[in-house]
Order: C-alpha cells, then structure tokens, then sequence
C-alpha cells in the first residue's frame, strides 16, 4: 500500500469496537481531516476455525456450524450445505438421496424468508449508519415476525438448524402458512411505510447518491457477488441463471442497479446497492407466495422430518460412507455467491470443507474504492455492502 | 445549478421531510393510542412479563431417565460434545444410567442430540432461563439429571429424601444456603452416585415428563406411518418385479 | 450603587431587606434568587424530564415501549437498597406489603408501569459513574469544557424574557448579545474533542467548530431581519411588537405577518436546531460514525453536564423562536385580559406560557431526531451557506421592501407596556398583509410549481417501492 507521507495525515484505527463496523472488523484509514488517502483492512477478529472444526465432525453435525458462518442468514447457508452434500451423496447410486418435493419448497419458502429477513437487517443497519434510528427499528419489527414463524416451526431464533441432509428436521408447524401469507401481506404495508420514511428522504439520498461507485469491471474483477455485483449494473442472480433446487419453477424478476438516485447519483453507488436491497425484499416475497402456492401438501403427521423417517435414515447410512470426490456447490445468499466447497475422502468426516462468502472477497475492494471518500462515506459504504463479519472471517 | 433547481432542492428537502414526520406521527399514535392492527409496541416486560415461548421452542434439555439406555447415540451426535454420561450396575444387577450430564455453557441448542435420540427420553423443553452462579448448582452451568432415589445404589435415610425432594422442588432462587449445602455434601462428583437435576425447570416436573411422554407419543406415531409406508412401497416393488417377469 | 436586575428582584430585596438583611446583601440575594432560580428551577428538571420524554417519544415511534420500570417511591428506592442486607424474602414481603395499600398502592403500580423511575435512575447513574479523565488528557481544558459549555446555555437565559415583570436583564441589545453568546459552545465542544487525547473527539469537536460557525450566519441575519422588522433590538421589545388587542391575540405574532416571516422562521429553526447539535445535526456526536464525538471521553457528571447543556440550548433556542415568531410570553388568545392582571399573577402565567411554547419546540426537535437521518459535515456547510443564507437574505430584502411599501407606524403598543417600547411598532394594516400574503405568497407558490414541474420523472421501481404503483 503506497501512502505519500507529505503533510499531516492523520491514522485512525476504526477499530474492531466500532458502531458501523457491523461486526469486528478494524480498518486502518489514514485521514487528511476528514477525506481518506488510504484504507487498510484488517480481519480476523471473528474467526473460529469452523472450516477445520469441519474435519472433525460428521457430515450432518456440521449444519449448526453453517448457522453460524452467516448467523443473519441461517436458512441459506443451511441450504447450501445440505445442497452440497446431497450433491455429493447422488455421485453414485447407493448413496443417492430421494429429496421428498415438499422439503425442497419449504427450503426455498425458508431460504427466501431469511433473505427478507437479512435484508431488513441490512438494510436498517444502513439506516441507523445514517443516523436515522427509527427505520432500524421498524424492520426489525418486521423481521421479529418472521422470526416467530421461524421459532415456531423449528424452535429457534437465529441459528435455526432446520435442513438436514436428506430433507428438513420438522413439517411446518400447524397454521404456518396463513401466518406466513398475513405476514407477508404486513411487510408489504410495512415495506411502503419504511421507503416514505427513509428511502425518499433527501437527506439520505444526498448521503448515498454517489459515493463509492464501483464500476462494472470493478465489481467483476474484485469478485463482488449479490446484490453489490447487481448494484453495478450486472445482471447476474445464480437462482435465476445455475437455478438449484426448485428455483427453476418461479417467476421472479432480478433487480439490478440503474442509478436511482437521479442526477446525483452514479451507477453502483451506494444508493443503487440499497435499493437493489429493497428491490429483492419484493421479489422474495412473490417467491413466497408462489411457493406457498405450489407446495404439495403435508402428510398429515406432526413432527415428522418431512418425508418420514425413512428418508432420514436413508441419509444416515449414506453418509457413514459418501462417495469419494470434491463438490463445489454455489447458492444465493443474500450476501451473494456462497459456495461450500467440500472434499470426500469416503469416510463419514469430510476431509476439506472450504467456505467462499461473498463478504470476504468484498473486504479486497476497500484498498481501491475508499481513499477520495469521507469518514462518513466510508460508513456509508460498509454498510452498503451488507458486510457481515462471520462470513468474513468464519 | 440553475434557480429552478436549487428551488427543487428546498422543495424536496421539505416535502420528504414533512412525509418522514407524518410517517412517525402515525407510528407514535398508533403505539400510544394502542391501535387495533396498527404499529403497536412489539417489546414484552420481560422479565415483569413472561417472555412468549411457542411449543416446540428449542430450550433447555430433559432427559427422562427412566427410558435411557445409555446408548450414547446423543453424545456422538452432539457437535460441541458437551455431553456425558456414565452408568453402573444397581442393586438389581440391572445397568442403569448414574450420571448424564450436559455442560450447559457449551451446548449450543442444536437439538441434534435429541434427532439422535432411539428412545425419544431426550427432549427440549420451553425453558431457556438459568443462573449459573446462584441457582443451578455449586458447580456452575452444569446440568445434571438426577435419578430417584430407589434407583441410585446408595440408600438415603427417610427424612433425606423427604428434603431431597422438597428442595429440589423449590424455585433454585429460593434456596437456602444450609439446603444448598446439603445437596453439595450429599452429591459425591467422584462416585457419581448422586446426581442432583437443575432444580426447577428442566428437571423431573410433572409438566416435562408430561411433554416427554407426548413428544414420544407423536414420534412413535410417525414412525409407525414411515413404516407402514415403507412397508407399502417395498410391496408395491416387489409386486411391480414380480408381475413384470413372470 | 444598586444590584438589581429588575423590578422583581427589586420586591425580593426589599423583603428581604425588611426582614433585617443590610441592603448589599439582601439585593445580592435577590439576584441570586432570581438569577438561579429560572436556571436550577426550570433548566435543570426539564433536562431530566425531557430525557423520559425523549426515550418514551422515541420508543413510541419506534414500536417499543421504553423505559417501563423503575424505583419510583422512596419505599422501592429503600427497599431495593436494603437489599444487601436483608434476605430477599423479607424485601418482596414489604414491597409487597406496600404495594397493598389502597391508594399509595394503585398509584405506584400505575407510576412504576410508566417508567418514571427512569428518571431517577438517571440521575442517580449521572453521580455514580467514575469520573475519569483520561490519561494524556489535558486536565485543564477537559474539565474546564463542560464548565464552559454550561455557562454558554446559562448566559444567553440571563436574557430569557419569562414575562415583562420577571427576567434577569432587559438590554436595549439583548439580539446582539443572544449571537455572541451562543457561539460560546461552539469553543467549549472544541475544547472537549481537543483535550480528550482520542483522534475520534477531536474529529467531532473540528466538526462541531466548523457547522456551528456556518449557522451563526443564518442565525443572526434571522435575528437582525426580526429586529429590522419590530424596530427594536430588545427582546421585550420584539414582543411588545407582536401585542394584538382582543381574542385572537396570535394575530399578531411575527408568524403570520408575511410569509417571508414563515420562511425565515423555518430558516431559523433549521439553524436552530444545528446550534443545539441536534439530529440531523448532531455529526460531531455522531453516534454512528463517532460513538460519542466529543464526549466520548467524558462520564458520568461530566457528561450530564454536557447533556444539560445540550437540552438548555434546545429550551434556549426553542424560547428564542417562541420570542421573535410565536409571540415570547403571550398567549395565543386573550392577552389582553391577562395582561390586566396583577404584575405578580401576570408573570407567573407569562412564565408558563413561555416555557410552554420552549417545551413544543423542544418536543418538535425529538420528533425530527427520530425521523431524519444525519447530514455529512460539507453537505451541512453547503445547506447553510447556499440555502439558509441566501433565504435570508432574500427574506431580508423582501421584508424591507414590505416595510417601505405598505407598513404604517402605529404606537399602540407603548401605551399597554409601559416603558418597555422606546420606538413605534411597524405594523400593516389589513389591506397590505392581506396583498402581502397573496402577492408574495402567489409568487413562491408559482415559483415552487415551476421548480417541480422541470422535475425529472420518478423511476417506476422507486415507484413502485414506495406504493404509488403496483408491480
């Protein structure tokens, strides 16, 4: 990093106990009054060895550990882990798993709830980053119902741990999809609420409108991915385009970035990735009601791991001795690409589980984009790139 | 920039602005008049209030001893290994379990130690409040089921058990200092001979065992349905391969 | 050579003169009376009072409940201290035992809901914290900020008009003096971020000195145009000036008199509530970017002292506005008849009303903290000196053109409040206010709905996200 040492340049560690971090994170800036010359990152604060801790446990005792890669977004890592090693699994034929149709729409109904629900706290993070206190809270309100369904369909808040491989640990709870059909008709009504409060208020769009642009090649050859890639400009959504699961049955549009600040903004501000953000909060919601729609209905059982209790065991003995091979399996999350890229070496422990999240490879752009930035669109900037630390350092 | 636009800047800044109060207001007087669908307060006065738990919520862990074998199916499924346990031959030369014991401080509330369960004794139950410096035990966020006393190997004396039961009943908040060193000489950690449950939730309630039996009567259900339909497919197969090669 | 600052503390002296004091003394008490009194006794329990009302408005908005219990009684406060010594049985047993009484009971049943006790709790937290400076910190300047940040709040009271027979001074300058005064905090928040030894302090304290000089700007041209309009640089004076006989006494308030008056009190709200650093202002606090800004460092009473400066300076400025566009201390009907009665009663209403009006203006700062989000150091300068600067001054001119064309000088005014006019009032008649509200109102409004037709068409996805469309 070349930082020209003429003049006073003030180095300030914004550092792992910070309020706009999202998370431990310490950035190394170097001021000169309140423009930034040099931004250094410096990560690690966060990191538990999860992908090494993989190697010593079972392939399906690792989902509660992909909980906790990105805790905002459980459900859709959930989802990519037990897509990957059902992908590894139907490598060969003994081992391959009958994933029953109403699992894979209650994975997806789920994955595409949590992405609403990382969403609002994305997004009202951003919010409160601006200094605006109410709107945080209002989506969370928001996102406190969905985590009611959550929390009565398999018991818990945040860390759900509610795919396992083969299917789901439990049906949906009795009543859950009127509930889910008035809640999404609230985040509708609350969604309206929450952009005439916020996402039209001048003053938050001269705080976004233009700053941080991240061009097109930028945001490709930085290896940006999720709605910061789209906020560019690039129309590119892995459900849409490699659809895995059920995503191949669904109607739903990809918001991309297209300068929606108006004169003063740029394509891939800030401004453009937040209502990106806001843009796919709809769109899930359409996912939802579709897949609500399309689900075959239960078996009638209470408490039965969605397609009885053959196929978990069916999952069982197949993964006490997997097929040899590498899997690397790509989902959507609402941070962008994961991808879980896992190695078998045949016997029931993995032998190399490597995570990519695209929060980790958003920190390499920081080094290009902040240096001309202020103090406060440096703020604006981690939060508009929806960085969460777990997913950066695991 | 050009007058026009400069006056469309003021404009907008007071127009969103004017939206932005009105939005709050609405939000401030539906929360304060208590509005019927309207944007009331969602915070409940915990602890004043009782926080709202759904059925099936995952919390703390009961084991209902009388059922385990002490297989240790949850012990090779737990992800943190946060679980032990050991048995011992009681005076019935039956093998029964002495200790199970769950390091609370590590358990992450997973509920894959329940999955693995083959005999449906271990549950999760609604609670998720504990003291680990005042009210579980002396030991500090360790949680331990206890036996009945005519199943463990040593006998107690009448007016022994007649206090081990009522202090183990008790609120653990409640507990005098003289009972909780009482529970601490009569628990021997080294033989294991005792074990003392967390004192109040989670512990041999009438209300959990109750959940137990039900949740193990629901499984059983289904797995009798998972039978029966594997049942019917693997007939259903084996008629197909019969009746197509005659 | 007499202390006094007016004829209520010339009643108090002499009371206490004839009760025996020498003279000296008793009108040194008198003035200290007087003096302490509107700082201690209103200044001091609406810092705490708003920060309930503060958390309460701010939860209510933000669907939660804020702050819900607390010791409230003495018996609760006793009560839960005793709780070191007495077993816990024993407490719940008298708490209990009081909660049962009849209507002591009901009453902190219903207090200890409303979370009153937050209060207390507050200031008892204020007292308790250590007090640290931290080390590297210049020892000087760190205690002495907060020092000067309450003396910048408590002399521009000095001037506060509570009513025409009670204030604590009424000098013919006293708008002049109100914008030297105010930018005394300015300093005092430079010194904190400067003397707390942390790179963060010192970028809220350079930011607070840089916004804060920009709105002194718009500040004192909204004074000087108000002043230009009543004629008079005293405070009483520009009250004096919006005095309407009869039952709509609001008629005379500086508000309504043109609607450039309105635009420039917007202006001056605006500035306002930058001089209190006050969302969406508050970027040298900047709790987002700076955690603390320039009180970072600074703990427990050290802290409340900034606070209490920070709410004075909103009641302060929040009378201001109360003074030159809502009419100070009058009331919005009947003042005619309140101003007929006794001095004594007469000031004690004035009083009330005049905090009054400071409290709605502070309630409305809350309510615009909890809406907006925080400008950006120079989008702040920019809004100051390419908005609220050339307003101003397009005010000022508009204003003075008014006066030359249609005002007439009425003197009514002098007769009612005694000494406190030395020049006449510049009033219009109804005719010119009437032209006036329409001509210059009509000319904005045409101005306005041009500005927005040239306005580029919305996006339809922002369209539709805001539900004017649906997908």
């Amino acid at each position: 990093m070349n930082v020209e040492r003429e003049g006073d340049y003030i180095t300030l560690s914004m550092g792992p106990h910070h309020p706009a971090t999202h998370g431990v994170l310490r950035l190394e800036v170097t001021t000169d009054g309140e423009v930034i010359r040099a931004c250094k990152p410096d990560i690690g604060y966060l990191h538990r060895s999860i992908e090494k801790i993989g190697e010593f446990l079972e392939w399906y005792q690792f989902v509660p550990y992909t909980d906790r890669v990105d805790y905002v977004c459980s459900m859709n890592s959930n989802h990519a882990w037990v897509c990957a090693v059902e992908t590894l699994l139907a490598c060969s034929e003994e081992t391959k798993l009958a994933i029953p149709e109403r699992a894979e729409y209650i994975r997806i109904l789920f994955a595409e709830l949590n992405r609403i629900s990382s969403h609002m706290v994305g997004l009202g993070s951003m919010t409160m980053d601006m200094g605006a206190f109410t709107p945080f809270l209002h989506a969370l309100s928001q996102r406190e119902f969905i985590n009611d369904i959550f929390e009565k369909t398999c018991g818990a808040r945040l860390t759900y741990n509610y795919m396992c491989v083969g299917g789901l640990v439990r049906d949906l709870h009795p009543g859950a999809e009127e509930e889910i059909r008035a809640m999404l008709k609230g985040l509708e009504r609350a969604m309206i609420d929450f952009n005439r409060l916020i996402s039209s208020n001048n003053i938050f769009k001269a705080r976004l409108a233009g700053v941080a642009a991240v061009s097109a090649e930028d945001a490709v050859s930085y290896g940006l991915v999720g709605p910061n890639l789209r906020g560019s400009g690039i129309d590119f959504d892995l459900r849409r385009d490699k659809p895995y699961g059920l995503y191949g049955r669904f109607q739903f549009e990809v918001p991309v970035g297209k300068a929606y600040a108006g004169s003063e903004g740029r394509l891939g501000d800030c401004y453009d990735r937040y209502v990106v953000r806001l843009l796919e909060v709809l769109e899930s919601i359409r996912i939802c009601r579709q897949a609500l729609d399309q689900m075959p209905p239960a078996s009638g059982v209470e408490d039965d791991p969605v397609g009885g209790w053959c196929v978990a065991k069916a999952a069982q003995k197949a993964l006490r001795k997997p097929p040899v091979g590498e899997v690397y399996f790509r989902c959507e999350n609402p941070r962008g690409e994961t991808g879980y890229h896992i190695v078998s070496d045949g016997t029931k422990f993995p032998y190399r589980i490597k995570i990519r999240t695209g929060s980790f490879t958003a920190m390499s752009i920081f080094e290009k984009l902040v240096p001309g930035l202020m103090i406060a669109d440096l703020v604006a900037l981690i939060g508009s790139f929806d960085i969460v630390l777990p997913e950066v350092d695991r | 920039m050009s007058f026009l636009g400069w006056v469309r800047e003021i404009v907008d800044g007071v127009e969103s602005t004017a939206t932005g109060l009105s939005t709050t207001a609405r939000f401030l007087w539906e929360n304060t008049t208590d509005a019927e669908g309207g944007a009331v307060a969602l915070t409940v006065d915990y602890p004043v209030a009782p926080a709202r738990v759904p059925d099936g919520f995952r919390g703390h862990l009961f084991n209902d001893v009388d059922k385990c074998t002490l297989c240790k199916q949850c012990q090779r499924a737990c992800p943190v290994d946060c679980i032990s346990m050991e048995g011992e031959l009681n005076e019935n030369a039956k093998f029964r379990i002495s200790r199970f014991d769950i390091d609370l401080s590590k358990c992450i509330y997973c509920g894959l130690c329940t999955q693995a369960c083959p005999t449906d004794c271990l549950t999760m139950t609604k609670g998720y409040e504990i003291d680990p410096v005042n009210g579980v035990n002396a030991h500090g966020g360790r949680y331990l089921f206890r036996m009945r006393p005519e199943q463990t190997k040593r006998r107690m004396d009448e007016s022994e058990v007649e206090r081990l039961n009522r202090v183990t009943a008790l609120d653990p908040r409640t507990i005098s200092p003289e009972d909780r060193e009482f529970l601490s000489e009569i628990e021997d950690r080294e033989s294991g001979r005792f074990l003392f449950g967390r004192y109040g939730l989670g512990y041999y309630t009438p209300e959990n065992k109750a959940l137990a039996d039900a949740a193990r009567a629901e499984r059983k259900k289904a797995r009798e349905l998972a039978a029966s339909q594997a049942a019917q497919a693997e007939a259903a197969a084996k008629a197909a391969v019969e009746g197509g090669a005659p | 050579m007499t202390i006094s600052v007016g004829p209520v503390s010339d009643s108090i002296a002499s009371w206490f003169s004839l009760r025996g004091l020498p003279l000296a003394l008793s009108e040194i008490l008198a003035v200290l009376v007087v003096c302490v009194l509107p700082v201690v006794g209103i200044v001091f329990p609406i810092a705490g009072v708003a920060q309930y009302f503060e958390r309460k408005i701010a939860a209510s908005m933000q669907r939660r409940k804020g702050p819900m219990v607390g010791a409230v009684g003495i018996v609760d406060l006793v009560a839960d201290m005793l709780l070191f010594w007495l077993p816990r049985w024993k407490r719940r047993a008298a708490a209990r035992r009081v909660e049962r009484l009849p209507v002591l009971g009901a009453l902190l049943r219903q207090v200890r809901q409303w979370g009153l006790g937050s209060m207390a709790a507050d200031g008892v937290k204020m007292f308790l914290k250590e007090d640290m400076v931290p080390g590297g910190a210049d020892r000087f300047l760190f205690r002495g900020s907060t020092y000067l940040a309450l003396t910048g709040a408590f002399l521009a009271f000095a001037v506060f008009p509570f009513s025409q027979w009670y204030h604590m001074g009424d000098p013919p300058v006293a708008a002049l003096y109100l914008g030297a005064v105010t930018g005394l905090v300015a300093v005092s928040i430079l010194e904190a971020g400067w003397s707390s030894n942390n790179k963060w302090s010192y970028f809220g304290g350079i930011r607070a000195v840089a916004m804060i000089v920009s709105y002194e700007t718009p500040i004192a041209l909204a004074i000087a145009i108000v002043c230009m309009w009543s004629g008079t640089m005293s405070l009483q004076g520009i009250i004096a000036a919006q005095y309407h006989p009869g039952w709509f006494s609001f008629a005379g308030w500086n508000l309504f008199q043109s609607p450039l008056l309105t635009l420039l009190a917007g202006v001056y709200y605006i500035a306002a509530l930058a001089e209190c650093n006050r969302a969406p202002f508050d970027l040298s606090e900047g709790e987002s970017e700076l955690v603390g800004g320039f009180h970072t460092e600074y703990s427990g009473l050290r802290w409340g002292l900034f606070f209490i400066a920070e709410y004075g300076d909103m009641l302060l400025v929040g009378g201001i506005f109360a003074t030159l566009f809502l009419g100070g201390f009058q009331s919005p009907i009947g003042e005619q008849w309140i101003v007929s009665l006794p001095p004594f009663a007469e000031a004690v209403v004035h009083t009330l009303i005049a905090v009054a009006k400071a409290l709605a203006s502070v309630g409305f700062m809350m309510w615009i903290r909890w809406t907006l989000p925080r400008f950006r150091i120079d989008q702040v300068m920019k809004l100051a000196w390419t908005k609220l600067v050339p307003l101003a001054l397009f005010c000022l001119f508009g204003l003075a053109l008014t006066q030359l064309v249609a005002a007439q000088r009425v003197g009514v005014v002098q007769v009612v409040y005694g000494r406190y006019l030395s020049a006449p009032v510049v009033r219009l008649d109804l005719f010119s206010w009437f032209s006036s509200w329409v001509l210059v109102g009509g000319a904005i409004g045409i101005v306005v709905w041009m500005a927005k037709r040239a306005a580029p068409a919305q996006a339809p996805e922002m369209r539709r996200l805001l539900g004017k469309e649906s997908a």
